[in-house]
């Protein structure tokens, strides 16, 4: 379970600070580098001035919302792994799918289904390199 | 034809009308031809009369010139065929009578007729005409008189060379050896006349008669079709739809009979329309304002399902953040504990387990803050137990229950209160919470201190309120973005931080405003403050106004005088 695949940088967005600390000490314990942000304009200029490989990122949030974030940092880095974190009904969960979110995880989440979701994310990036190297 | 009778039937009229021009005219043409027919028999009988005695002058100049009597009854005897020579005397220069003929019989009468006018009568040329009515006979008559003259005398003066005027007025004068005189009876005249008279007026009668049976015939050919149609209009008129005008042959009154038919075929296919409608429109109607009802409690149903989804979304997404805390952070515990040997414990995990459980707890009393805020929204207020306060009381214990932290954040609460407000009919202690909920809301606007002012009024008359107390509280805070503003009332709206506000104090606030009647307004400026104004009508229901003041009674007085 230690982070010995590709994925190194994980960013968590969310609102709620109590989310945004369980996450972070979480993930720092599974042995990732961490990056936070409060809201969705704040998460798209980590996401340029930092290499990040998978991002958690609440729906409902001030200023940019989740589906939002999810949509222009794909512009920015089609490769970016995201997974939302939200209430979320299955409808809201369908359309972060279909624009490019590899997972969703209801809150409240059980810590294990955030780790598991992490090994599928380190899956996926096995994946996007390998098509990026059959492609070059 | 029951309208014969009628004198103000058009028949009637035309009738009479016609009638009377065609009397007026026969008897005018009638007057004129009997007139002409008397004139002209008056004229022949003059001529007759006239010629006659001309013709016995010129014959009787032998028997006068001779004296002869004999001679002269012969050529009287000439005339005694007709009748209506009533006498015939011949006489000489000197009125003697020579000879006579006298078919009535009274030769006194002759006598004296021979010695009337002799002298004038036999200077004159031509025959002298004058009309006589004898009284004896109980006669009218015309006596004509003619001078007997010489013509042999007239020749002899001739061819003395008498040329000049005088000369032959001498000659005329004095070749007159006698005098003809000839009665002629009206009687035969009048009695023609009158003939002709009776033939007339007869044939006026007959032709007068022979007319207005034409017209007659001639108006019931015009009238008649007319008149079926007034009848068939009155008919019509009672509302019986079933009759039709029979089409007759006048052309125009074949026309209007003919529109009147379609006329009526056509008031009576919309009366029949009409009629179905009538019948079908209530069932519609009901149909109708069935359909509505369902539609109507389908929107109310649709719109309260999702109200309730509205917040029941709200409600989960606001738990479900600190509910993710406690679940995490007790599953982190958990781990921690699990992993550990039993009977040591380590200092450090002593203290992870500690910000854990402290986490824990907090997230436990932001649920429990949030669960509580929505029970307020599910106390729906009891009206019985709303009573008359003053509003002022009111706000001054909200103040004096929060003074303590706007001391402390530096505010500075200037109030501005109306006196002697009337009373507000309603539940102070949910007024108290609204008013906590916009004083506090100041106050985090405020976080840097700044000036809070909460002021009442009386309002004047404002839309469907007769009178209203004004409310407000403003701040010089940050304000509100103007995307925002719309949003604030919502349930679960808030720009603090999750675990400051709630976003429900607004909305419960609203919904306690509008359930006294009332209203709030906000107006805002970034960076400059905000104003929010409450509105709370005098008067919200009957049992409101059970305690009302001097004000309030004249207030309503007014508006009753409206
Ligand atoms: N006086 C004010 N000045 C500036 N913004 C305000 C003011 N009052 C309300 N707001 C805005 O409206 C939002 C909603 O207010 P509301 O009272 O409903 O919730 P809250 O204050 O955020 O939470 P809670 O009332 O539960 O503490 C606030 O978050 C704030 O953004
Ligand atoms: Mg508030």
């Amino acid at each position: 379970m230690a982070p010995g695949g590709r994925v190194k940088n994980i960013l968590i967005v969310d609102d709620t600070d109590v989310i945004r600390r369980l996450l972070s000490e979480l993930l720092i314990g599974e042995g990732y580098q961490v990056f936070t942000a409060c809201d969705g304009e704040e998460a798209i200029s980590v996401i340029q001035s930092e290499s990040i490989d998978l991002v958690f990122c609440d729906v409902h949030m001030p200023r940019l919302n989740g589906l939002e974030t999810l949509k222009r940092s794909r512009k920015l880095n089609p490769d970016l792994l995201f997974v939302m974190t939200d209430s979320l009904p299955d409808e809201l969960s369908e359309a972060a799918r279909k624009i490019g979110a590899i997972d969703c995880i209801a809150k409240p989440f059980d810590i294990e289904e955030v780790r598991s979701i992490v090994v599928r994310a380190e899956g996926f990036y096995e994946k996007v390199l390998n098509a990026h190297g059959v492609r070059s | 034809m029951r309208r014969l009778l009628s004198f103000s039937s058009l028949r009637f009229k035309a009738m009479v009308t016609i009638s009377a021009l065609i009397v007026l005219t026969t008897s005018v043409l009638g007057g004129f031809l009997f007139n002409n027919l008397r004139n002209e028999m008056k004229l022949e009988l003059l001529k007759w009369g006239e010629s006659t005695a001309r013709q016995i002058a010129h014959s009787s100049e032998y028997g006068v010139l001779t004296e002869n009597s004999s001679e002269l009854t012969n050529v009287l005897q000439a005339i005694t065929l007709h009748d209506e020579f009533l006498y015939a005397v011949v006489q000489d220069s000197t009125g003697r009578i020579l000879s006579q003929y006298d078919r009535l019989n009274a030769e006194e009468l002759v006598r004296w007729i021979a010695t009337r006018d002799f002298d004038q009568n036999i200077s004159k040329d031509t025959t002298t005409v004058s009309y006589r009515t004898v009284p004896e006979l109980n006669k009218e008559m015309v006596e004509f008189s003619f001078p007997v003259r010489t013509t042999t005398f007239d020749m002899a003066l001739e061819d003395l060379g008498a040329t000049t005027i005088d000369d032959k007025a001498y000659a005329s004068t004095s070749d007159r050896i006698g005098l003809v005189r000839l009665g002629v009876s009206l009687d035969g005249v009048r009695d023609k006349i009158f003939s002709a008279a009776r033939i007339t007026a007869l044939i006026i009668f007959l032709v007068t008669i022979a007319v207005i049976a034409l017209t007659a015939v001639l108006v019931n050919v015009i009238i008649k079709p007319i008149d079926n149609l007034v009848n068939a209009a009155e008919i019509i008129a009672t509302g019986d739809m079933s009759h039709f005008v029979a089409e007759g042959s006048v052309d125009e009154i074949n026309r209007l009979a003919r529109a009147f038919n379609a006329m009526v075929r056509s008031l009576r296919d919309s009366r029949d329309e009409i009629e179905v409608y009538n019948r079908t429109l209530e069932l519609k109607i009901a149909e109708r304002t069935r359909e509505l009802e369902q539609a109507q409690s389908q929107l109310v149903q649709s719109e309260k399902l999702s109200a309730i989804g509205q917040l029941a979304a709200g409600v989960a997404h606001e738990l479900n953040n600190p509910m993710g805390g406690i679940l995490g952070y007790a599953q982190f515990a958990l781990e921690k504990i699990s992993k550990s040997e039993p009977g040591t414990i380590s200092q450090r995990d002593l203290d992870s387990q500690k910000k854990y459980l402290t986490d824990i707890e907090q997230q436990a009393r932001r649920c429990r803050a949030i669960i509580k805020n929505l029970l307020k929204f599910s106390r729906s207020s009891d009206k019985k137990e709303w009573e008359n306060f003053d509003i002022n009381v009111t706000l001054n214990e909200t103040v004096s229950l929060i003074q303590h932290q706007l001391d402390l954040g530096n505010i500075t609460l200037v109030k501005d209160m109306a006196d002697s407000l009337p009373k507000l009919h309603g539940n102070p202690s949910q007024m108290q919470q609204v008013f906590t909920n916009l004083l506090l809301n100041a106050q985090h606007a405020m976080s840097d201190g700044g000036e809070m002012r909460l002021s009442t009024r009386l309002a004047p008359r404002l839309g469907e309120f007769s009178g209203c107390v004004e409310v407000t509280v403003e701040d010089t805070g940050v304000g509100i973005d103007e995307s925002h503003v719309h949003r604030i009332f919502e349930p679960f709206f808030t720009t603090k931080d999750k675990g400051k506000g709630t976003g429900l104090g607004l909305s419960i606030s609203y919904g306690i405003v509008k359930e006294h009647g009332g209203d709030i307004a906000v107006h805002s400026v970034v960076g400059k403050g905000t104003k929010f104004t409450v509105i709370l009508p005098l008067e919200t229901t009957a049992s409101g106004a059970s305690e009302e003041t001097g004000t309030q009674a004249s207030r309503r007085a007014e508006s009753r005088l409206q």
